[in-house]
């Protein structure tokens, strides 16, 4: 939900983009044996829920995402990012769809 | 007096006071049934949220500052917030049937009697000073909704207060929930008040 973990105090990994990311690999690396070099990622959400908002943590979310994935050399297949509102996602891992509802509007695939 | 301990007092006192201001808003017979408060990790309570992120909700979120620092989330199901509007507006039930700017206001006022309840309960019980924000209405996905409330309070916390309640008004059941953030540093700035 944040995109960088400070220095200072961690906290949680799964809370931050850099150190999630990071998570989630060394998890997928060490449990099935995959490497970045096998993986192609999809990206969702990013959204600026609170207008007004001093600064748009949702687009400095995806960035780092898109960031992160760039230098670990995992190709996006595709995005859809932004807007105002939350995102529903559902995920055919057999198929590799996404079926993406952003709230208020119609379900798109991708 | 340990700060959980504190928080919880002080949330109980406040649903108290809730409860009446209700009443003497709808002109009817409503209280405020506090079911559960407990503290959990933000994973556990982001786990529970995300089982049912996907229902359509409207929340409202707000800061409370001053002496002490917390981060505030009421949400309510849309299908609940188009009753409450027509309790708010005294209409027969059934009539609001679509979420719009009337339904905003009233889920709106409702964050503000319940953040004035909470700071008068600091103010008045502990003599420390609170004062609400003026509230911020959404309608979204609860799991959109709670994840900008995690992301707003929890940079430097990884706790949080789960605080389930129904709203009893006259006959109908509302069921809504609540959350806090507590700024715990911004307790431990406090001399002896608790």
């Amino acid at each position: 939900m944040l995109p960088s973990a400070p220095n200072k105090k961690p906290g949680k990994p799964a809370k931050y983009a850099d150190t999630g990311i990071k998570e989630v690999l060394q998890v997928m690396m060490k449990e099935y044996d995959i490497t970045c070099s096998n993986l192609k990622a999809k990206i969702f959400g990013g959204a600026k829920m609170k207008s007004g908002a001093a600064y748009d943590i949702g687009q400095k979310n995806a960035d780092k995402v898109r960031e992160i994935l760039k230098y670990k050399g995992i190709q996006i297949l595709n995005e859809k990012v932004g807007g105002e509102h939350g995102y529903k996602i559902e995920f055919d891992i057999s198929t590799g769809i996404v079926n993406c509802r952003v709230f208020g509007q119609k379900e798109e695939q991708y | 007096m340990e700060i959980n301990r504190f928080i919880e007092m002080v949330v109980k006192q406040s649903i108290d006071r809730a409860s009446q201001v209700l009443s003497k808003t709808l002109r009817a017979g409503a209280k405020i049934e506090l079911e559960s408060i407990s503290a959990v990790d933000i994973s556990q309570a982001t786990e529970r949220m995300m089982a049912e992120g996907d229902k359509e909700v409207m929340g409202c979120m707000l800061d409370l500052g001053g002496d002490i620092r917390c981060k505030f989330l009421f949400v309510i199901s849309s299908k609940d917030a188009l009753i409450f509007t027509d309790l708010m507006l005294r209409n027969k039930l059934g009539t609001t049937e679509k979420l719009g700017q009337v339904s905003e206001s009233a889920i709106q006022e409702v964050g503000n009697i319940l953040s004035g309840c909470i700071s008068n309960s600091f103010s008045k019980d502990f003599d420390i000073s609170v004062m609400p924000s003026v509230p911020i209405v959404f309608t979204d996905f609860l799991g959109g909704i709670f994840s900008n409330f995690i992301f707003e309070g929890s940079e430097q916390e990884d706790s949080i207060w789960l605080v389930q309640a129904k709203f009893l008004v006259v006959k109908v059941q509302i069921e809504c929930e609540m959350f806090l953030i507590p700024h715990t540093q911004s307790f431990f700035h406090l001399q002896n008040p608790i």
